[in-house]
């Protein structure tokens, strides 16, 4: 049972990952910190479910479509919102997003009601049971998908030369410039991935949940997550989802159930008092 | 090769060059010397295209690249060594290199990157490691490698010997030597004014913005003026 417990814990958390992942992944790039990250995610969800509730379409082709729209959204984003204020202090562009986040929400609420609505899963609704363990389909097609993207972000990172320019550009932008990587592209591209990650989570959050215009704030823990795991690093993102998903699921196992909301961010606290830089972070480094 | 028509640049409201004029002739090494705060790294800013003249003209082979984007830039063979050596830390060493040749198809880059590991050695045998981790010089080797991956006709290097060992310091320039005799052309710029002076052919000094003296190495390394303020010698 515990067993269970812990795996749709990691379920959860890797949802928290994702949402993590995305604002990671801006904030390294271009040291903006996206607060509509949920909202995306959201915004794609009720687009995903235009495409399959009212249009009909098969859900692999929904799936599809949706990214690309998520893509769309990212790259949108960037230029409408971020690209004004680029020369303007960062703080700026936090409330910015902040803003974009609020007028997310509302316009789709004016769209398509704040009513809560089933979304269809991608994973078959049973029960799996290998070996000892009994598990849901749903959980492990979460953590599936969650870990085959993370392994392709991996790879395009670490292997490619556009993803190698993007970490790059994340270490100096003016060295990166003088290679002749363009930073500008690099910021689009930053949010475009984003974008894609965000839809990614969307379909995978809005089974569990129910769409609604609230599912944006998953954000919040996104954020929780990144902080825990040593806000700016990848690997602490994840490890960061997953610890919260994990301590969310198993602390109502045994302690009162209302206690769910509070343990992830006492451990946040708990974490950040022993090691403030979070659990994979490290001192920013000042060059002198 | 390279003509700046009195360029003028300003930071705000600050004149940081007033109308600077020099010409560095294919194939040759020039040397751009000051004090620090003279305009020497603005200079070369101006000419990557990191920022633009307010007014003043930058011409490559003939051609006007003022307006030009730093990515263009690079594509026309400009490269920049630049202050601080500005290599990217949490990259590894051939990450590094790799990068410098972002412009170029991947299978030229294969080629350059071993003759950059024959002026280098030592890179090669950190190829795997992390470029924070390398030595002042070898993050200087590093940096000038990384300029070279781009097969550049034009190297720009900002100050290669700041706060390195003297033993380094000759390593450095005798291999900034070794490229140019290769066919680069180098425009240098130093605080090490006696260093640069021995391998350049011409040398300009700048102060607060203007350029002052120019002429020959060695008639800059004999003027009374150099070798007071900037060589450190009794007149």
């Amino acid at each position: 049972m515990l067993i269970h417990v812990v795996i749709s814990g990691i379920a959860t958390g890797c949802i928290y990952s994702l949402m993590a992942l995305g604002l990671t992944l801006i904030y390294k790039a271009t040291e903006h910190v996206n607060f509509a990250q949920g909202d995306m995610a959201m915004l794609s969800g009720f687009v995903a479910f235009t495409f399959f509730e009212w249009l009909k379409l098969p859900l692999p082709l929904v799936f599809c479509l949706t990214l690309l729209f998520s893509i769309g959204l990212g790259l949108a984003m960037e230029f409408l919102l971020v690209k004004p204020a680029i020369r303007g202090p960062h703080f700026n562009v936090f409330i910015i997003t902040l803003g974009a986040s609020i007028v997310l929400q509302s316009a789709s609420g004016l769209i398509w009601s704040h009513d809560q609505f089933p979304f269809p899963s991608l994973f078959p609704d049973k029960n799996l049971v290998l070996g000892p363990v009994q598990t849901d389909a749903g959980s492990v097609g979460i953590i599936a998908t969650t870990l085959v993207l993370m392994l392709i972000l991996f790879l395009f990172f670490k292997y490619t030369k556009v993803g190698t320019s993007l970490r790059a550009v994340s270490q100096s932008h003016r060295a990166a410039l003088l290679m002749g990587v363009s930073v500008r592209r690099s910021f689009a591209l930053a949010w475009a991935i984003s974008g894609l990650v965000s839809g990614i989570a969307a379909f995978l959050i809005a089974p569990v949940v129910f769409l609604s215009t609230q599912m944006g704030l998953v954000v919040i823990n996104g954020f929780a997550a990144a902080i825990m795991g040593g806000w700016g690093s990848f690997p602490g993102a994840v490890i960061g989802g997953i610890s919260l998903g994990v301590l969310e699921n198993v602390a109502p196992y045994y302690f009162p159930p209302q206690i769910k909301g509070i343990i992830p961010f006492a451990v946040l606290v708990g974490v950040l008092v022993i090691r403030p830089t979070g659990i994979m972070g490290e001192k920013r480094q000042r060059r002198v | 090769m390279l003509e700046l028509t009195q360029v003028e640049i300003y930071y705000g409201k600050v004149r940081a060059l007033k109308g600077v004029s020099l010409r560095v002739p294919e194939k040759s090494i020039v040397a751009l010397l000051g004090a620090n705060g003279a305009g020497k790294s603005t200079a070369l800013k101006s000419i990557s295209g990191l920022i633009h003249p307010a007014s003043g003209s930058i011409r490559f082979c003939g051609e006007a690249i003022d307006r030009d984007s730093p990515e263009r830039i690079v594509r026309r063979g400009i490269s920049h060594v630049p202050e601080g050596r500005d290599i990217f830390p949490y990259l590894t060493v051939s990450e590094n290199l790799a990068m410098g040749a972002f412009t170029r198809p991947k299978s030229e880059a294969c080629e350059t990157v071993q003759r950059v590991f024959g002026h280098f050695p030592i890179l090669h045998r950190r190829r795997k490691q992390m470029a924070g981790t390398l030595s002042g010089g070898e993050q200087q080797m590093l940096a000038i490698g990384r300029a070279l991956m781009a097969r550049p006709k034009l190297i720009l290097m900002d100050e290669p010997s700041l706060g390195l060992a003297p033993i380094v310091v000759h390593q450095i320039f005798e291999i900034i030597l070794e490229i140019n005799r290769a066919g680069t052309t180098i425009l240098l710029i130093e605080q090490n004014a006696h260093m640069a002076l021995q391998i350049a052919l011409h040398g300009y000094v700048l102060e607060t913005g203007k350029v002052t003296i120019e002429g020959g190495a060695t008639e800059l390394l004999g003027n009374q003026y150099v070798r007071h303020t900037y060589l450190g010698m009794k007149v």
